[in-house]
């Protein structure tokens, strides 16, 4: 049964349930995309350069420059390597193209990718002729799999294949009474519907971790949740820190909100009321459907980049004063309460709900708004960002490079 | 439903959420709490989405928003006056404090 329940009319300021059928891309290791880009990734930050010129010059193609890459060791070096592997095994990938300075690398994340079964192909700099020979056979190479990929037709998906990402930023007091609430119901309704939630930013937890701890599916779970939101404090505690102006930053406060408590009470709201089935580690793919916890840091690009490496297909993403990010793979749907930032950042802002602030509209009508788009963009409808191509990933440091 | 100026999350908050543009010192504001309703005098300017103490607290007293603490009262607020950075603290991720000892 892939008939959803959901919907797409516009009326003047009403979108109406309908019968809709989900249409996304069946990828061999049973995980469900709603794009079908190329990827071409820079394995190392000096290949940044090659893997942007032939996405400018390849229709399909996205670059997935993660940053780094090079001299890093330890537990840094194994949570960048799996995180880029884990970027190239995102459903919305159709096939990837890996490009490194040396083999070695490149064979290593190739071989990584390819056990999700999507074609993966490799081109050195040092072996392939530098930058002007892997730009020719990239082109070469490039095109094939796009012509390849691109032959794959939308099939009707259930919601019990998706993984929706829930994240925050540019929060104020609007975000905690309306956007998030609202993004809160739709994974609970996802949740409901046996699909899968992740929600991250652990600083954001801190003041609001017994009510998660609560939610747990088991003690043990309930433990790492305490666990991890110790980890933050602790970061601040060793550095002497109150986290005043860094979280809540500046421009939450300059919203209203006061103290990190403040902020993490209205956050966690965007991850519905629903079991907490597990947490995830840093761009760890979650194992079942549910909700789902992930330990990332909270800032918007490093948080959206590790819960695209967990394998979300979409990330709806809930702001107040705005943040306008996007993620060069997966389609980030904003939603806000601020009726302030709907108006003068109408370009970055997908979805209103900020007639929930002034009481005209409840929270179920608009968990009803963010359905209709989330429905069309796992169809093919671009969010803002993507149309802009304001889009920017980067992989969380734990280590020094030497 | 009716057009608000103002939001209280939780029926236990000792705050609310201002939602109107440049309200200032000496304007008054009807703040429901279920069927019950109070009006209240602002003793400071107060920002759209900042918060407004609708109950008296003490100092050392808990911020209640969303039934919850989001930290405590390092003076007397009284009612109508602006709660925000100024006259409260968080109680969590204190490095600072740690520091100081």
């Amino acid at each position: 049964m892939y008939i959803s329940i959901i919907f797409v009319v516009d009326e003047p300021g009403v979108r109406k349930l309908k019968n809709n059928v989900l249409m996304g891309y069946r990828r061999t290791d049973d995980q469900v995309g709603i794009r079908n880009y190329l990827g071409i990734i820079a394995v190392m930050d000096n290949s940044n350069p090659v893997v942007r010129s032939l996405e400018s010059l390849l229709n399909g193609a996205v670059a997935i420059c993660p940053g780094y890459g090079r001299g890093q060791i330890g537990e840094d070096f194994i949570l960048h390597r799996r995180t880029v592997v884990g970027l190239g095994s995102n459903p919305n990938v159709g096939a990837c193209l890996v490009i490194s300075l040396e083999p070695n690398s490149a064979k290593e994340i190739a071989d990584g990718i390819a056990k999700s079964g999507k074609p993966v192909e490799i081109l050195t700099l040092q072996e392939d002729g530098g930058f002007i020979g892997v730009l020719e056979k990239g082109l070469r190479i490039g095109q094939e799999l796009i012509f390849k990929i691109s032959a794959q037709q939308r099939e009707p998906i259930g919601f019990n294949e998706l993984v929706l990402g829930v994240e925050c930023g540019g929060s104020d007091a609007t975000s905690g009474i309306s956007s998030n609430p609202a993004v809160g119901l739709v994974s609970d309704w996802l949740v409901d519907n046996e699909g899968t939630v992740i929600m991250s930013e652990p600083t954001e937890w801190i003041g609001a971790e017994h009510i998660l701890m609560r939610r747990a599916r088991s003690e043990e779970v309930a433990q790492e949740i305490k666990k991890c939101t110790e980890k933050y404090i602790n970061i601040a505690k060793t550095q002497g820190l109150d986290f005043l102006k860094n979280n809540p930053t500046m421009d939450n406060i300059k919203g209203g909100l006061s103290t990190i408590e403040d902020k993490a009470l209205g956050a966690i709201r965007k991850g519905g009321t629903r079991i907490i089935e597990g947490l995830l580690s840093y761009g760890e793919s979650p194992k079942g459907n549910g909700l789902f916890l992930m330990d990332a840091p909270a800032a918007a690009v490093e948080n959206l980049t590790a819960i695209a490496a967990g394998g979300a297909s979409l990330i709806l993403f809930s702001t107040g004063r705005s943040n306008p990010i996007g993620f060069p793979i997966v389609p980030i749907i904003k939603v806000s309460g601020n009726r302030n930032t709907v108006k003068f950042m109408k370009s970055d802002i997908d979805v209103d709900v900020s007639e929930v602030m002034v009481g005209s509209s409840d929270l179920e009508w608009a968990r009803n708004q963010i359905l209709a788009i989330l429905n069309s963009v796992i169809n093919g409808q671009m969010t803002k960002n993507e149309i802009l191509k304001n889009v920017e990933m980067s992989v969380s440091r734990i280590g020094e490079s030497i | 439903m009716a057009k608000k100026n103002i939001f209280v999350v939780s029926g236990s908050d000792n705050v609310a959420t201002i939602l109107q543009k440049g309200l200032e010192k000496g304007a008054t504001v009807e703040v429901n709490v279920g069927d019950n309703s109070k009006f209240i005098e602002l003793k400071d300017n107060i920002l759209y989405g900042h918060k407004v103490a609708i109950k008296p607290i003490l100092k050392g007293e808990k911020i209640l928003k969303y039934g919850l603490a989001i930290g405590i009262a390092i003076t007397d607020i009284s009612v109508g006056e602006h709660v925000h950075i100024h006259n409260v603290e968080s109680t969590r991720g204190r490095g600072d404090l740690t520091k100081r000892r």
